[in-house]
């Protein structure tokens, strides 16, 4: 992946037959992957205007093409032990549900892969240290555990803010 | 059928607008039976109404309005006196052209069932019906010579037409003339010159496509030039085909476009014609209809080109040129800036026209006489702001009248005028709109409000104690609170006191309330000019850059420690006379504060807000600048955050948040 420029991500030829295209990024040192039509872009950290009186998971705002849009410490809200303080690969993947746009806060973005649906294993063997609901599946790639993590059910669950996002 | 859309657009916006003249009308001649000009504006907007609804073809709607027109010529002519039971009658009808346009916005069709009513008119209308109307004889007066007098036509038209005439085109006046006893005049016209436009180019007509949608129409006789290759007996047998088309003239006229004497003189004629007719109906306004979306839209893009000119001003590139160029673009800005939101603003009237009726009909169910004043409806707000306000305000007048006035017993027992007084007022204050509702009822009961407040453990005993009158009474605004024990069906629909105050922050503004028990409640409502662009001041707090609005504050300080005093623990200020409470904004906001507390600091930076009604002074790290901000919505995601009410783009492209004062005391 390009270092210094901002990725807009093409999605001309996703989801081919039983292939998904997932993007893979990293907490700590564990893969994750998330549905590639989800994501708009990644961008590099600016700087993140902090917002008070909002839950510790939420850093702040920062400002997409005049849209303000919060950036959430994935690992944060994942309930992961942050160790790596390395912020040179940090980046932002800006994803879009519903039209509302948030920006995940991660460690480093990986590849995009596709992936044959019967890749994917829902089964997880109590091995993670996520929720059962935050995940989709997990795929292996390279010897690598990839988790698949079901995006809405982070955002959107009861202890995030889902109920005054409702209300508007 | 894709100019539908636009037609039913416009349609439903004009309809709503004849309901409002007609509600209007409607009780000023409750007042004043015997108004001639007010039954002739009625019946006016009923006629106008009648020929929307058939032209797009909304056959129970037409009926309804036809026959409402129907009752209103009666009492134009004398026929039926107006009585407290016509008044009723009328006004059940607006109700019902209210509903079906409702349906039709909904389902596009206007199946209604209005038989009762209908019935009830008709009866009506036959007690007073002795004599056949003749009014259609006034119209037709004359009407022999103007059904084969032909269209005229200026010099420049008949250029026109040489231009558009191919070369074995035919340039033909026709003379359609329909039916007279027609029910459907517009409908009718529609379809000829539908026709006419398959035939050939329908170059000019009387009336012309738009006089027709909007009922300008009063002859029935459809003129036109036709540019067309067909021969004349073809286009006599399409015309004539048209339902309702009783004859149709057709004359060549290319001889005479060469020698135009004649119709020079005819011109004349015509223009006094329609002269006469436009101006006993309607005033023709230049103006144009443009959706509140296609607004927001230009708004939206102006708050843009702001936020751009802002970062580019924090370039701060040394040149020449720039510098230059920098005041214009400002100046262009503003000036746009300014305009547009001119262009958004509408005179507050047109919401409160919808509340004397209201008021009335509330009165009525419940036995209470009621002198209802509205004051300051041509001051203007934002048209969105509007649109937001009817329900807030609703409630409030549903409020006065329902709790707050007594009845007439009541009150003379009290001491008071039998008949009770609801005002309703909008004026400006520097950069706010002032909306007040005031009554001269009851009052609100403080010791019964606190007591449910402390039975619904919304307040502590110990809150309560602390609390002045003033706080006491803003104790309503709570959700859950109201003070009648028994909930009735006018204004007991679910909505409380709370949801209006909700809405009214939601807008940007604010609400506080005054009460003296036995002689009124006063409600004040602020709200700022326009949403999306307001003056800021820019202040630090702790690392972070934070906007104030500036209409929220009334003046900035610089203390020194020793100049703060203690009142019940609390930090304060003495400001000419006045104690103002000190509060730190680290605190409102949640930032650590650690041992870094402001008292120890030589010198601090004070921003004096009007916080609930009151004064207080916040505390900030540094005052930075002013500066036009453009107003964000913070993010569906995070919802509302305490004591921020959104965030704007600064020079640099970063985030500041706009910090929510209302409540930070």
């Amino acid at each position: 992946m390009p270092e210094n420029n901002d990725i807009y991500l093409d999605k001309k030829e996703k989801n081919i037959g039983n292939l998904n295209q997932y993007l893979t990024f990293k907490l700590e040192e564990e893969y994750y992957g998330l549905q590639l039509e989800k994501a708009k872009e990644i961008i590099k950290p600016p700087k993140i205007t902090n917002v008070p009186n909002t839950p510790k998971h939420v850093m702040g705002v920062i400002n997409i093409r005049g849209k303000v849009t919060p950036v959430i410490d994935l690992k944060e809200k994942l309930g992961l032990v942050k160790k790596n303080k390395n912020k040179d690969n940090k980046k932002i993947i800006i994803i879009n549900i519903d039209g509302i746009m948030v920006g995940l806060y991660i460690d480093d973005v990986r590849e995009v892969l596709s992936i044959n649906t019967d890749q994917i294993e829902k089964s997880t063997d109590g091995n993670q240290s996520l929720e059962e609901e935050y995940i989709k599946g997990v795929f292996t790639s390279n010897d690598n555990l990839v988790v698949i993590i079901n995006i809405e059910e982070i955002l959107f669950d009861n202890n995030s803010l889902s109920e005054e996002v409702k209300d508007t | 059928m894709s100019d539908n859309n636009e037609y039913l657009e416009m349609f439903f916006a004009e309809s709503e607008e004849y309901i409002m003249v007609l509600n209007d009308a409607i009780l000023k001649l409750e007042n004043n039976p015997e108004d001639k000009e007010v039954v002739a504006s009625l019946f006016r907007a009923a006629h106008s109404l009648k020929g929307m609804s058939a032209t797009m073809r909304f056959d129970v709607l037409t009926e309804l309005t036809h026959k409402i027109e129907n009752l209103m010529d009666q009492v134009r002519n004398n026929k039926i006196d107006v009585t407290t039971e016509i008044i009723d009658l009328l006004f059940e009808g607006i109700d019902y052209i209210e509903e079906i346009v409702k349906q039709i916005k909904t389902d596009g069709t206007d199946n209604f069932n209005l038989e009762e009513y209908l019935n009830k008119l008709e009866n009506k209308m036959k007690q007073g019906k002795e004599q056949k109307v003749i009014s259609n004889e006034e119209i037709n007066y004359d009407l022999d010579e103007f059904e084969s007098e032909i269209i005229s036509l200026n010099e420049e038209e008949k250029n026109n037409i040489a231009e558009n005439k191919k070369e074995l085109d035919t340039v033909y006046a026709v003379n359609a003339v329909l039916y007279n006893g027609t029910e459907f005049k517009q409908v009718r016209a529609s379809m000829v010159f539908k026709e006419a436009k398959e035939i050939g180019y329908l170059f000019k007509s009387v009336p012309d496509i738009r006089e027709i949608e909007e009922a300008k129409f009063e002859n029935n006789v459809v003129k036109m030039i036709l540019i067309s290759n067909e021969p004349k007996e073809n286009i006599i047998n399409s015309l004539g085909n048209i339902t309702d088309v009783v004859e149709v003239n057709i004359t060549d006229i290319e001889i005479e476009l060469n020698k135009n004497k004649k119709t020079d003189e005819n011109k004349e004629k015509n223009k006094k014609n329609n002269i006469n007719k436009s101006t006993s109906k309607f005033e023709v306004s230049s103006t144009v209809r443009v959706g509140i979306k296609k607004l927001d839209k230009l708004m939206n893009m102006i708050g843009e080109l702001l936020i751009n000119k802002t970062r580019l001003e924090a370039l701060n590139i040394d040149s020449e040129g720039f510098k230059d160029i920098l005041p214009q673009l400002d100046r262009v800005t503003m000036e746009l800036h300014h305009t547009v939101m001119q262009i958004r603003m509408e005179p507050i009237g047109v919401m409160f026209n919808r509340f004397p009726r209201m008021v009335r009909d509330l009165s009525k169910e419940s036995q209470k006489e009621i002198d209802f004043i509205i004051k300051g409806k041509d001051t203007e707000l934002d048209r969105s702001i509007i649109d937001e306000l009817g329900d807030p305000l609703t409630h409030l007048l549903r409020n006065a009248v329902d709790h707050g006035i007594e009845k007439p017993k009541v009150r003379a027992k009290k001491g008071k005028d039998k008949t009770g007084r609801v005002e309703l007022m909008a004026y400006q204050k520097g950069s706010e709109i002032i909306i007040e509702v005031e009554d001269d009822g009851a009052g609100i009961n403080i010791e019964k409000l606190t007591a449910k407040a402390l039975d619904k453990e919304l307040i502590t005993q110990k809150e309560l104690e602390e609390m002045d009158r003033e706080k006491k009474l803003q104790l309503i605004f709570e959700p859950g609170l109201s003070t009648t024990d028994e909930v009735s069906n006018v204004s007991g629909r679910g909505v409380g006191m709370d949801v209006v105050k909700r809405t009214i922050k939601s807008l940007d503004g604010d609400i506080y309330i005054n009460s003296e028990k036995e002689e009124g409640t006063n409600i004040i409502i602020s709200l700022p000019l326009t949403l999306a662009i307001q003056d800021a001041l820019m202040v630090k707090i702790d690392q972070e850059v934070f906007a104030i609005p500036l209409n929220a504050i009334s003046e900035t300080l610089k203390i020194k420690s020793k100049e703060i005093k203690q009142v019940k623990g609390n930090d304060v200020i003495v400001l000419r006379d006045e104690t103002i409470p000190l509060i730190d904004s680290r605190k409102s906001l949640n930032i650590e504060v650690g041992d870094n507390n402001y008292i120890e600091r030589e010198e601090m930076s004070v921003v004096i807000v009007k916080s609930s009604g009151k004064e207080v002074g916040l505390i900030v790290n540094q005052l930075l600048y002013q500066q036009e901000i453009v107003i964000k919505s913070l993010s569906d995601y995070l919802g509302n955050v305490k004591n921020i009410s959104g965030a704007t783009i600064i020079g640099d492209g970063e985030v500041a948040l706009i910090l929510d004062v209302r409540d930070i005391a």
